[in-house]
């Protein structure tokens, strides 16, 4: 008992809730009132550092690592070699975002969590990632705490708002798609792991890269796994915001319908929103409605998965039955943090301070939490290199997972969405 | 040391590869027809994730599906989402 209390101060997750409550908290008394973001630019890339949005950046990347230093200070780590190297993986997270900032990258919708995994992996397999850079690229350490400030950004209390045909698209096709392909990949391809498997499942049919790292973080599976997974997903979601869109108009999809469809199957919230909106204004709205809706299980999907492994996957097949305590042991602690975040926005702080002002919270949170998944990517790919990725891809099994598993999900949110937006169950919504 | 300059040049292979990706986006941008060229032209010029969030806190769907003019219009929407979200992801 004593060793899981020494754990508040020692472990890893716990500091992934601490980070993440002392930002939160500096938001709502008003120390944080604003995080500096890489802007747009066309074809001169000092445009995206406009003003003083340069020293404003530098800034944020000495805060932010002032903040892990004293973190890693505690929990007995060499924090000063942290500290040097956690400066050039966030210059590698500012290149990252400003190659995702111009103009026709962003329409294409290659955004910084690609960006930050090819220059990371360009690093590693080719001049090597020096040694005082790794010593920054905690990359666990920065997916925990940004998955914790994800949790304030679930709002349950929201969710009944959204109306029935987007939960009906959202929430009976979503659970399907991850147990088919789960059960695909591993009885019918027997994929060798498992993580891949899931990970792949939960990008595919939640919402692309957050999921995938919510899973990832939750069952502990490979950083190559976490690569890949991230790396198949954004490419196949360009495809389908671009093919999509003329496939509906093609075969005289309504816009309503349409719209379900392109939000319950395209993984990026951004990619949905530019497909929708090319179909009408009822295509966009339908289209991030049931997007919004979707992206609210990525807790409750990466609970159940932390789950799942602790008392089943990650145990000994011949050892009895874990018990409750054992399984708080090995549980991962940040989850927890991901779903206290999440309900105290929900219902604690948005019924004490209002809509108005949690939105103004979660919109500062929002671009803290981009930080940390895009200095985790950069971790990852200087953390990586290609033999490993490449193993994961022998036989083709994740493609041809995730093919199949794309396949069954368009097939049933279409029909999950005519029945939703059709004018089957409900009535049809006029243009 | 040619180990060394091997590894240097495939480095300096890569970020020009990068360009040469980038280029290859523009000149498909700029010659490619139809819908996708129409799709990936707006999302040059509007900054469209930004409605996904203030969509889903509107309401029920129908409360605003047909409400253009009103409360939800989308001019009122953009000017409230300018202001309260970021808009990178």
């Amino acid at each position: 008992m004593g060793k899981e209390i020494e754990k508040l101060w020692k472990s890893e997750d716990y500091w992934a809730i601490w980070f993440a409550a002392v930002l939160f908290v500096g938001i709502i008394i008003g120390a944080v009132s604003m995080v500096p973001k890489v802007g747009k630019w066309v074809a001169n890339p000092a445009d995206a550092f406009a003003g003083d949005t340069g020293l404003w950046i530098a800034a944020l990347g000495i805060g932010l690592g002032v903040l892990m230093t004293v973190g890693l200070a505690v929990m007995r780590e060499n924090w000063k070699k942290f500290f040097v190297g956690f400066l050039a993986v966030f210059m590698l997270a500012v290149i990252s975002y400003t190659i995702a900032g111009q103009t026709t990258v962003k329409a294409w919708g290659f955004g910084y969590a690609i960006w930050a995994l090819f220059f990371g992996l360009l690093i590693a397999n080719t001049v090597g990632t020096p040694d005082w850079i790794l010593k920054g690229a905690r990359s666990e350490l920065f997916i925990k705490t940004g998955l914790v400030l994800l949790g304030g950004e679930i709002l349950f209390s929201e969710i009944l708002k959204l109306g029935m045909p987007g939960l009906l698209v959202a929430w009976v096709v979503t659970p399907t798609v991850i147990l088919f392909m789960w059960f695909f990949g591993t009885r019918w391809l027997k994929m060798a792991s498992k993580s891949l498997t899931i990970i792949i499942a939960a990008a595919t049919s939640v919402c692309g890269v957050s999921a995938a790292i919510a899973v990832a973080a939750a069952c502990r599976a490979k950083k190559s796994e976490l690569t890949l997974g991230v790396g198949m997903t954004m490419i196949f979601t360009v495809l389908m915001m671009i093919v999509m869109p003329p496939l509906c108009l093609a075969l005289g999809i309504p816009s309503a319908v349409a719209g379900g469809w392109l939000g319950g199957t395209i993984d990026s919230t951004g990619a949905v929103v530019a497909a929708g909106a090319f179909l009408g204004p009822t295509a966009e709205k339908v289209a991030a409605v049931v997007k919004m809706i979707q992206n609210v299980l990525i807790g409750l999907v990466a609970f159940l998965v932390a789950l799942y492994w602790v008392a089943k996957v990650d145990r000994d097949p011949d050892a009895p039955r874990p018990s409750l305590m054992e399984i708080w042991y090995r549980f991962p602690k940040f989850i927890l943090g991901f779903a206290a975040a999440s309900v105290v926005f929900s219902f604690v702080l948005m019924p004490a301070l209002g809509h108005e002002e949690v939105s103004s919270v979660l919109g500062v949170s929002k671009t803290f939490r981009g930080w940390f998944f895009c200095l985790a990517f950069a971790s990852i790919g200087l953390e990586s290199n290609f033999k490993e990725l490449a193993s994961q891809l022998v036989g083709g099994k994740p493609i041809y997972l995730y093919i199949v598993g794309q396949s069954f999900n368009l097939i049933l949110t279409l029909l999950m969405a005519w029945i939703a937006f059709g004018g089957i169950l409900f009535p049809v919504f006029s243009e | 040391m040619i180990k060394k300059i091997h590894r240097w040049n495939c480095l300096l292979l890569g970020l020009v590869s990068v360009a040469l990706f980038i280029t290859l986006l523009h000149q498909l941008s700029t010659r490619m027809a139809g819908i996708p060229g129409d799709l990936i032209d707006r999302n040059q010029r509007e900054e469209l994730e930004v409605d996904a969030y203030f969509y889903s806190e509107v309401g029920d769907l129908s409360e605003f599906l047909d409400d253009e003019q009103g409360r939800y219009g989308r001019r009122a929407l953009r000017r409230s989402l300018e202001k309260e979200y970021s808009t990178d992801e």
